[in-house]
């Protein structure tokens, strides 16, 4: 499967639609990560995407030589709100697969929230004198949005993150405001090089973020699925400076919770606008392919999103749902289609 | 645990025992040096030294010194990786055993002088008939703990891994039974999995430690040990077999030896995006001679086949066939794919 199908299976045709969320679904048996991987290289080197494209020949052209470089494109800003691995780990995946990330952060077009180091302190494990979530949150999240939007250089909706997340974690809240802090000393370096270099700042893209795992804000809220989903959606209500909504790209264990326990991910899915499922081959692991993903078009304004990106012809017979066989490389993922042995990465 | 007092590295154990120090005392010593093994290597060093000893062609040295150069470079290599996988994240020191080798010396002459650690090879081979003892708790790099409650304990790790001397120390911390006293109230689940996170921050952070922490399965609520998996690294299960489980038997020849087996779930990935699949997800854990513990891959007697055969002769071939060949199943022989 070409590179350019792949991202069209994605929904990576320029930005991602604004104020979309997108849920990978993994099990234990089968990481989604690479998802997360190729969604962070490839929006942070994705062009505008183009409001009118003649035929799909044209876009694909176009996308191939942006990918090449990105002189004169406005690629999109990713937030990572890391809660599994830490920065290193996601600058040596993307160094093998050609993407830069200290560059990036440096320039500014990637902020790392980081929610690994010190989980003890907001997540949960206090005394029982002061349970976590017992403070009042509507102060935090103000202070949130203050002080770490504005370091983010993206302005939100107060009134709409009010009414989307009235009882959002607080120790989620507090985490991501301490980790902003970093950012934004990081961000002032990055603004004080660019004066000595004399580096004009990258134009403002879409945004995008992107949660690396959603069990770390679910453990913060005490199991609250709805609470998680008050985060997201507040997310979604952020704007970047040129209007355009956030969009929101999260990762989340979709393993059959026991006891008819409702896990988080199938609450997640009745939001999402694409699913990603991400499971294991039912004959066992193998070196040359590695798992299925099951792609899911849910929403009208997904599918509206690729028919744009697409356009022509072959815009008229998108499947809601496909499926792939993949093989994972360091230097990306190739998609097989099942029973066929001819791939690209 | 061994390990890491064979090598005087800083150990952290905690557990909900009241006397965690009783578990240390358990430990197995490093193996002695089998005696065929004292024999090789002077036998080796005489066709080193000198041509007296050799018997063999002389225009065969060539293959000899390569031979030799080649074991040099291996021995490095498994420590490298040795170093390089125990600094990672959380990891089972059992399973390092594949690239170990037998050891000179004991435990106790480490014990005495854990400032200068002796020049031992890196080793996973030790004897369970023969005990550390209380010499353990006299250490300086062995600390111990019972689990009060979760904040103290994450502090004991914390305050653990500051210590720990940069590119000198690895750090282990083991945390046994987490959980083993079962709890009624469901926010206690997500206390423990904070923890669980805590710790992985912590040895994120400190990228020279490693921890490793059981659960009971028995006794904890299945939604929390499905969200612990998640969080950890690497995942592994420990299983006993019954004596008595005829079917099981019956699949392996020396079902006799097996002490239990060690189901591999999940493994760490870090760095890369590409996982490790490792030739067999399940593997036997034997005791040999009573006092080496060994990691075997699991071989499926040859009767079990005729068993199966046999038992398909009456009905249909198709089962033989979707076993040993995965064929498919409406073939008419046993030889058609």
């Amino acid at each position: 499967m070409a590179a350019d199908a792949m991202d069209t299976a994605l929904g990576l045709l320029g930005h991602l639609p604004e104020g979309s969320l997108v849920i990978i679904k993994d099990s234990l048996a089968a990481s989604g990560s690479f998802l997360l991987h190729h969604y962070i290289s490839r929006l942070l080197a994705a062009p505008k995407a183009e409001k009118q494209t003649p035929t799909s020949i044209d876009v694909r052209t176009e996308k191939s030589t942006a990918f090449d470089g990105r002189v004169g494109k406005v690629p999109c800003k990713v937030c990572l709100v890391a809660f599994d691995q830490k920065f290193s780990h996601f600058a040596n995946v993307g160094r093998k697969q050609g993407v830069n990330l200290v560059a990036n952060a440096e320039e500014g077009a990637l902020r790392f929230v980081d929610g690994i180091s010190k989980p003890f302190e907001w997540g949960g494990v206090l005394p029982r004198s002061t349970p976590c979530g017992a403070v009042e949150t509507s102060e935090s999240l103000e202070s949130f949005l203050e002080g770490g939007l504005q370091e983010l250089s993206i302005t939100g909706e107060p009134q709409s993150v009010r009414s989307a997340s009235p009882s959002a974690p607080q120790g989620v809240v507090k985490q991501i405001e301490t980790s902003l802090g970093a950012v934004s000393d990081l961000s002032d370096q990055s603004e004080a090089e660019a004066k000595q270099n004399k580096r004009a700042p990258l134009a403002d893209g879409g945004l995008a973020i992107v949660f690396d795992d959603l069990g770390g804000p679910e453990a913060a809220c005490q199991g609250s699925a709805h609470e998680v989903l008050a985060l997201l959606n507040w997310c979604r209500t952020l704007r970047s400076q040129n209007g355009e909504r956030a969009s929101v790209v999260a990762l989340v264990h979709g393993n059959d919770m026991p006891d008819g326990e409702k896990g988080l991910a199938s609450i997640m899915e009745h939001s999402a606008d694409l699913i990603l499922q991400v499971e294991p081959l039912s004959t066992g692991a193998a070196a040359d392919i590695h798992g299925q993903l099951l792609i899911t078009q849910r929403t009208n304004k997904w599918m509206d999103h690729l028919r744009k990106g697409i356009g022509g012809f072959e815009a008229t017979k998108l499947p809601r749902q496909q499926k792939f066989q993949f093989r994972l490389l360091e230097t990306g993922v190739k998609l097989l289609h099942i029973g066929g042995s001819k791939g690209g990465a | 645990m061994s390990q890491a007092v064979a090598h005087a590295q800083p150990l952290l154990y905690a557990s909900t025992h009241p006397l965690p120090a009783d578990f240390l005392t358990r430990l197995p010593v490093v193996t002695e040096k089998r005696e065929e093994d004292a024999k090789e290597a002077p036998a080796a060093s005489g066709v080193q030294e000198g041509q007296s000893g050799l018997r063999i062609a002389w225009q065969y040295q060539r293959y000899l010194d390569e031979q030799k150069a080649l074991e040099e470079r291996r021995t490095r290599q498994r420590e490298a990786t040795a170093s390089a996988t125990a600094s990672t994240d959380e990891a089972m020191p059992s399973l390092h055993s594949s690239f170990s080798r037998p050891t000179v010396r004991s435990a106790f002459k480490a014990s005495s002088r854990p400032e200068a650690p002796p020049p031992l090879d890196f080793c996973s081979s030790f004897d369970l008939r023969k005990q550390l003892g209380k010499e353990v708790l006299r250490l300086d790099t062995v600390h111990h703990h019972s689990i009060a409650d979760l904040p103290a304990l994450h502090a004991q790790c914390q305050d653990f891994v500051e210590r720990l001397r940069p590119n000198r120390d690895v750090g282990r911390i083991v945390v046994h039974g987490l959980g083993q006293i079962p709890w009624e109230d469901p926010a206690e689940d997500w206390r423990y999995l904070a923890l669980l996170r805590s710790l992985k921050g912590l040895v994120r952070t400190h990228p020279a430690s490693v921890a490793l922490v059981t659960l009971p399965t028995g006794s904890l609520p299945p939604g929390f040990l499905m969200r612990a998996q998640h969080v950890a690294d690497t995942v592994l299960e420990t299983q006993a077999v019954d004596e008595d489980d005829k079917e099981l038997a019956a699949m392996f020849s020396y079902y006799g030896e097996i002490q239990g087996l060690l189901h591999v779930h999940k493994l760490a990935l870090v760095n890369t995006q590409v996982p490790f699949i490792p030739e067999a997800t399940s593997v036997a854990v034997s005791i040999v001679r009573r006092k080496r513990l060994t990691l075997e891959k699991m071989h499926i007697a040859p009767a079990f086949d005729d068993d199966v055969q046999e038992a398909g002769a009456g009905g249909s071939r198709a089962a033989v066939s979707a076993v040993a060949c995965v064929g498919p199943k409406n073939a008419p022989s046993v030889l058609d794919f």
